[in-house]
């Protein structure tokens, strides 16, 4: 990892266009940790996610000599590894078409209270915990910022089936995380 | 908090996420990852073309200085007394300076004789008699050094040598000055120079793709070609990987005998035309006729060979048996040895007139010296050997000739026919679907004298050919042989090939000497 440090962006882009190993592995390393963490929310556990992972850090080798170098590298691999992950969920539904959420039937509770903070593990476990649809349309509109429109595109839905998943999301985000907070609370107590 | 910017600060928690990094994701993505096209990466061919550029740049330069260090120790050592003069000396008779250049090429084998010429020889006849002898040094290393197709520098190197030789030997011999011995050593230096042509002509073929036996791993197969990610989906005719056997003698090395195909003959012919040739004009013909084939049960490979070598000052036959056997096999890359035997003959033209039985005007006949005439036919019988290894990038060779350090067999006293090392070093690759490049590197040294060639060749679609080369550099003056070869396949079995050229460093001394070459090989794969 020293050695990472001590290389700067256009070397590192210059040894992945050569498809040079051991540039490769620094760009793996560089961006590992912000790309897993994609990868993560959009999948059911970490395996799923490593699974996401090497499937688009291959795409990014691949077509490294792509990059045009307009924009950072770290967003044009970011959208290859939200884009692998979309096409991820998507392989899933289609293998299960029939599986229900386990939390389709879940009670839509009233808004819930949360005072102070919860550790981002504990976040990012409750968003693997929601169901497939969920849990890709809540990251697409949260956190990568798509809109209804973009998503149902790419999903194959319609835009109402995408703002339902997201309410569904949201709920059941706040019934799984507000517990949690509350047991928190219980231990801090004792 | 009130969940007002729930997404808000879901998002801020989950971009603060930082899993640790995880090795084995890495090493899963690597075993997927397509494999890197040649080593070090897919530039890498660039390197490998740079550093044979800078070799082929370098050798001569080095070479030179190696052999100006040789001759700075052997003018040193005569200097302190072991002969009467220098090799740098301008020779008188000659009298060029063209020559003259030439004469620093001697060592130490060729030191003018002990005997009574260099006894009763004294200031310019030393000099010629050491310019003879140093001469034959020389031209016995660019022969020999040279055998291939186009040996055009040293064939003429020969040709003038020996034509200065004559006329200083018959310049003595009128002031009956000059002994039997240094004569005849000079008359045989020269005929080693040509008996040493054209040693080991077996003709180069092609691939089989239906080999068997030990042969089946000695050469590109179609099937193999994948393994080879810069040749995949270029290569599927695998003739191309011989195109190297025109413009350089591969076939000298009789390791290489079978390796091409199931049978190959080929002819071959070049013509040299000099002009301002000593104040003439003179044009020498070299013909080649060969066949070889392998015994794929044994693993071996056999050819026959016949060279033709015509000056206007001698003719050299030369027919020889060739032999080779693969020795070890590991995947696409293979091990072969071999060795060759053949007849020399050679027949010096100018000597008639000076030897015995000649008729003096005004004297009549006169037997002038009871040895044997040195005209006519002289023979020996040479040994050769070699090892070749090659893959489908690389090819490289090492090979002997005259192993055995023949002499030709009237005349005892003569110094026996050096013996010539030479190695080969050449790189296939390919930088798109349809170039293939192959530089290459040949070294040679005999009687102390190294010399180098480089060529650097194209082949197109697997059909065209086109190659620039560098050839037999002369250590001293850094110049060579400046040739463009072309070659086609017309069809499944038959190749044609052609070259021409010029040599630098004739055109420096103010001699034009163009080749011009054409050859045809006929293939059964």
């Amino acid at each position: 990892m020293s050695l990472l440090k001590t290389v700067q962006e256009k070397d590192l882009v210059q040894g992945c266009v050569r498809q040079d190993r051991k540039y490769q592995k620094m760009l793996f390393e560089k961006y590992f940790s912000e790309m897993m963490s994609v990868c993560m929310r959009y999948a059911r556990d970490n395996d799923d996610a490593k699974d996401i992972l090497q499937n688009a850090f291959i795409k990014v080798f691949a077509k490294f000599a792509m990059y045009s170098g307009e924009g950072t590298l770290k967003g044009w691999i970011q959208s290859i590894v939200v884009r692998t992950a979309i096409d991820h969920y998507r392989r899933q539904q289609r293998e299960n078409k029939n599986v229900v959420a386990e939390f389709e039937d879940w009670e839509s509770g009233e808004e819930a209270e949360i005072e102070g903070d919860l550790a981002a593990e504990e976040i990012m476990k409750s968003v693997q915990m929601l169901p497939n649809m969920q849990r890709t349309v809540f990251n697409m509109f949260a956190i990568e910022g798509f809109s209804h429109k973009e998503i149902a595109t790419e999903l194959e839905i319609t835009e109402g089936t995408s703002k339902w998943y997201l309410c569904e999301a949201r709920k059941t985000l706040k019934l799984v995380l507000a517990p949690v907070y509350a047991y928190k609370l219980k231990e801090y107590a004792a | 908090m009130r969940l007002k910017n729930f997404d808000k600060y879901i998002k801020e928690k989950l971009l603060g996420y930082k899993p640790a990094y995880q090795e084995d994701i890495w090493k899963a993505i690597e075993e997927k990852l397509p494999p890197v096209r040649v080593p070090n990466g897919q530039g890498s061919w660039l390197l490998v073309a740079s550093a044979a550029l800078v070799i082929t740049a370098l050798v001569p330069f080095l070479l030179k200085f190696n052999n100006l260090a040789t001759r700075q120790e052997q003018m040193v050592q005569m200097s302190s007394g072991n002969t009467g003069s220098t090799s740098l000396e301008k020779p008188s008779i000659i009298g060029s300076q063209q020559v003259n250049a030439f004469n620093s090429d001697q060592t130490t084998e060729n030191q003018p004789n002990s005997g009574s010429g260099e006894n009763v020889a004294s200031g310019n006849r030393t000099n010629n008699v050491n310019s003879l002898n140093n001469n034959s040094g020389t031209l016995s290393q660019k022969l020999s050094g040279s055998n291939g197709i186009f040996t055009h520098k040293a064939r003429h190197s020969l040709n003038r040598m020996t034509s200065s030789g004559n006329h200083n030997i018959q310049r003595l011999h009128n002031e009956s000055q000059m002994g039997p011995d240094l004569s005849r050593k000079t008359t045989v230096a020269s005929a080693e120079e040509h008996s040493t042509m054209g040693l080991i002509a077996i003709a180069p073929g092609d691939i089989d793709n239906e080999m068997d036996g030990d042969f089946a791993n000695t050469h590109l197969h179609d099937d193999q070609l994948g393994k080879y990610a810069d040749r995949m989906g270029v290569t599927n005719n695998s003739r191309w990987a011989n195109w190297q056997s025109i413009f350089y003698p591969f076939w000298q090395n009789p390791a290489y005998t079978g390796s091409e195909g199931r049978y190959n003959f080929t002819v071959d012919d070049r013509i040299d035309d000099l002009s301002n040739f000593n104040g003439g004009h003179s044009i020498n013909t070299h013909t080649t006729a060969a066949a070889d084939m392998r015994i794929n049960k044994l693993g071996m490979g056999i050819g026959v060979y016949y060279t033709n070598d015509f000056t206007n000052l001698s003719q050299q036959i030369t027919e020889g048996l060739a032999l080779s056997k693969v020795i070890l096999s590991r995947g696409t890359t293979s091990v072969k040895i071999g060795a060759s035997v053949n007849s020399i003959n050679n027949n010096l033209f100018y000597n008639s007139l000076n030897f015995s039985d000649q008729v003096v005007p005004g004297i009549g006949f006169v037997n002038a010296t009871k040895e044997k005439d040195l005209a006519g036919t002289t023979q020996a019988i040479g040994l050769n050997g070699g090892i070749w290894v090659s893959n489908p990038h690389l090819m490289t060779g090492f090979d002997v000739v005259n192993i055995n350090t023949p002499h030709l067999e009237h005349i005892k006293e003569a110094e026996p026919l050096p013996r010539l090392w030479r190695g080969t070093l050449g790189y296939r690759f390919s930088t798109g679907s349809d170039f293939q490049w192959l530089p290459m590197l040949v070294m040679s040294r005999q009687s102390g004298v190294s010399q180098s060639s480089a060529t650097l060749t194209v082949v197109f679609k697997n059909k065209y050919m086109l190659t620039a080369a560098y050839q037999d550099i002369d250590p001293k003056t850094g110049l060579g042989n400046v040739s463009v070869y072309a070659g086609v396949d017309i069809n499944k079995h038959l190749r044609l090939f052609a070259s021409h050229g010029m040599n630098a460093e004739y055109q420096a001394f103010g001699i034009n000497e163009q080749f011009t070459h054409l050859g045809v090989k006929y293939q059964i794969l």
